[in-house]
């Protein structure tokens, strides 16, 4: 009796084995892939979803899925994630964490998948280079497919209301923003970022009045205390509570925007981001964008920032990566992409689509980087520190806001707190 | 004089606290407010106090399509099933601290509360590494071991104030009546202490269904998130959805909210008895 139960075991064992392993014969395993969303929301899943379906049907093999992070703490959870060895194929990246991941080995250099790519010629070249930039090696460690640019967002109905065109110049600027004040109607000029983040917006507007196209001279001291600097923070510094709300000084980006879409403010400083939340507020007709007056040195000077992909080291698939990676910012991708969250693209074809010069804003900043005035500033977001320097100073700024810490003092501040990372930098990588 | 009684009790007592209460409850009003106009209204100048026209859209949405559904179950499973250890070895932990005489007990209350101060962001690398080497990535396993462990030594110091005002009598009593050790503790002192561990279990509850950042950190797949990790995807680095995060704010609050409501009674009961010989 024992026997034939072993036997009948036995024979039921080699015929499981039998079957699984023609299974695994005849079925090739898939091969899957973990993206990871950096800036995950319901006006943004839905579409990288749809790509990601797309992808995955032309590509039966490979599958993807898909995580989501909250914007707020995606930096955080990525840093673990490499800490811990647990780093997802791919994932989403603003650019300026880019150089912190390459120096810590974290992230694999594209170079020898994007070397070989038909459509390396259609990626802009001032974007590739800017990445390229980041590292000391100039590899390229990620894939942009956004690319976003900071501009004014102004109220044409009021301006037309006022007889006013937005700023040609700078002084003109200061100009607007005091006519367009009507505290009686709870309306001010404009809106200043002064809680989170308020340093990174500054130091866009800073770059921008003064025409500074480099962060550091030849000698390696930074430009951020330059006087043309002093002169436009007292300016900035003189506006807020006057022709500003005085709650401004907690502002994020988040209570600036809504003071604008609120109708409080006629004029802020953002970025193309922010406008499907201006079209569902304020409706058309009622916003537009104006790019910035070209800069006291002759220059337009603009910080871009660049969104895209990278793979990182710990993947299994490198190969298989960045094919969903280059899917991800061809030129069928980035244009859906781009359209749905209203962006620019990386791509010189999909520029020139007509979505782009239909869209004002988008239009407005193609223009203006077309213009030979225009210029890119070098910001150094290669510093492993830059990030942290510039939400360390964000309370200072505040405290400036308030007349209680000089500007030269706090920009004074800020210049050596950045000749120090770059001194560091510098040192470690052997570069003097 | 009655009036006058009466009005000195109106000015001093219902109208401060009538002006609290518009203060507490404004917010939860707005948020209500919020999450049933259109997006195009919310932000509309002049404000509406009202939701007109109303709309259950963004409560339709955030439930089906963005996921609550499936984030509120996985908020409910860890949190009652971490509220269950919790309780279950407060109870245990704070009846020791209470009963027993043991060396380095003193030692034992000092390290308790020493494990207040550490802050859980501190832990979270090794903690990941040591649930990675579990297997308890990506499962709502490591979140339970987690929220059970960083909220046990609260809760039984808690609970160890409760158990103080039990008095051994009754025990003792129990014990000559026949019971074991166990059983006095399980028919006589549990009973007695009903409000302290309504209080405990609430206050566990809260803490695990509105815990963030390990939520985050331990689970990497989208479906399996959790409310607090769902709400935050809300805001985007260039935009936020107010509707989506009013009506899933609401969502969230429907737990905790129907919780308290129910044990209120206990939980005053429980709070005070805590208090007096915590």
């Amino acid at each position: 009796m024992l026997r034939k139960t072993a036997k009948k075991t036995a024979v039921l064992l080699v015929s499981l084995l039998l079957i699984s392993a023609s299974a695994t014969f005849s079925a090739p395993q898939k091969v899957k892939l973990t993206f990871w969303d950096e800036n995950a929301g319901p006006n943004r899943t839905p579409y990288l979803q749809e790509l990601l379906k797309r992808f995955n049907k032309a590509n039966p093999s490979i599958e993807v899925e898909y995580v989501g992070l909250p914007w707020s703490s995606s930096k955080q959870k990525i840093d673990v994630a490499i800490a811990a060895n647990s780093t997802p194929d791919v994932s989403g990246v603003s650019t300026n964490w880019v150089a912190e991941f390459a120096l810590n080995g974290a992230i694999l250099p594209l170079d020898p998948y994007f070397n070989k790519a038909p459509d390396k010629k259609q990626f802009a070249p001032v974007h590739i280079q800017a990445i390229r930039d980041l590292v000391p090696n100039k590899k390229l460690y990620e894939l942009p497919n956004t690319f976003n640019a900071n501009l004014f967002w102004y109220r044409p109905d009021w301006f037309k209301e006022a007889g006013l065109n937005p700023p040609a110049t700078w002084e003109e600027f200061f100009d607007i923003v005091a006519k367009m004040t009507d505290k009686s109607k709870n309306r001010y000029g404009y809106s200043i970022r002064g809680g989170s983040g308020s340093v990174n917006n500054l130091e866009m507007l800073l770059y921008a009045y003064s025409g500074l196209t480099e962060y550091f001279d030849k000698k390696g001291k930074c430009t951020i205390n330059h006087p043309l600097h002093v002169e436009l923070l007292k300016k900035y510094v003189a506006i807020y509570g006057k022709y500003t709300p005085e709650s401004d000084i907690t502002n994020g980006y988040k209570e600036m925007v809504a003071n604008f879409d609120n109708g409080i403010a006629a004029m802020i400083m953002h970025n193309i981001g922010s406008y499907g939340e201006h079209m569902q507020t304020l409706g058309p007709g009622k916003f537009a964008a104006a790019a910035f007056p070209v800069g006291k040195l002759g220059k337009r000077t603009a910080i871009t920032a660049l969104k895209g992909y990278v793979i990182y080291k710990g993947t299994k698939y490198p190969a298989e990566s960045w094919k969903l990676v280059h899917f991800l910012a061809s030129a069928e991708s980035q244009s859906y992409w781009n359209q749905k969250i209203g962006q620019l693209p990386t791509r010189l074809d999909v520029m020139n689509e007509p979505w782009v010069s239909e869209a004002q804003h988008l239009k407005l900043m193609g223009d203006t980087f077309a213009d030979k005035k225009s210029v890119a500033l070098k910001n150094p977001q290669y510093l492993p520190d830059y990030n942290a320097i510039l939400t360390r100073l964000d309370p200072a700024f505040q405290e400036v806001l308030l007349g209680k810490r000089p500007v030269e003092k706090f920009l004074n501040e800020w210049a050596s707190a950045m000749e120090k990372a770059k001194a560091e930098y510098d040192k470690v990588f052997n570069k003097k | 004089m009655k009036i006058e009684q009466r009005l000195r009790r109106c000015l001093s007592l219902h109208l401060p606290l009538s002006i609290i209460l518009i203060f507490v409850l404004f917010p939860f009003y707005w948020t209500l407010n919020t999450s049933l106009k259109f997006e195009r209204d919310i932000m509309k100048v002049p404000l509406k106090y009202l939701p007109n026209p109303m709309t259950f859209q963004n409560f339709i949405e955030t439930w089906n399509n963005i996921g609550f559904g499936r984030y509120f179950r996985n908020s409910l499973i860890v949190a009652l099933i971490a509220v269950f250890f919790i309780v279950t070895f407060a109870v245990l932990v704070g009846y020791a601290l209470t009963r027993f005489r043991f060396k380095g007990k003193q030692l034992m209350m000092f390290l308790l509360l020493c494990t207040q101060f550490v802050p859980g962001v501190m832990l979270l690398i090794p903690l990941f590494i040591i649930f990675k080497k579990l297997g308890l990535i990506s499962n709502l396993g490591s979140l339970v071991i987690a929220y059970t462990t960083f909220q046990l030594p609260f809760n039984a110091i808690l609970m160890r104030g409760f158990i103080q005002n039990v008095p051994y009598d009754i025990e003792e009593a129990a014990m000559m009546d026949g019971c074991n050790r166990l059983q006095a503790i399980f028919h006589v002192v549990l009973p007695i202490l009903l409000p302290g561990i309504i209080a405990t279990a609430a206050f566990a509850f809260i803490s695990c269904w509105n815990e963030f950042i390990f939520a985050l950190m331990f689970i990497s797949r989208s479906d399996l998130y959790t409310i607090p990790v769902a709400l935050h995807s809300m805001q985007g680095e260039y935009d936020i959805n107010y509707g989506y995060l009013a009506a899933g704010s609401i969502i969230a609050m429907i737990p905790p909210f129907l919780m308290f409501a129910y044990v209120q009674k206990y939980l005053v009961q429980g709070l005070s008895a805590g208090s007096v010989k915590g």
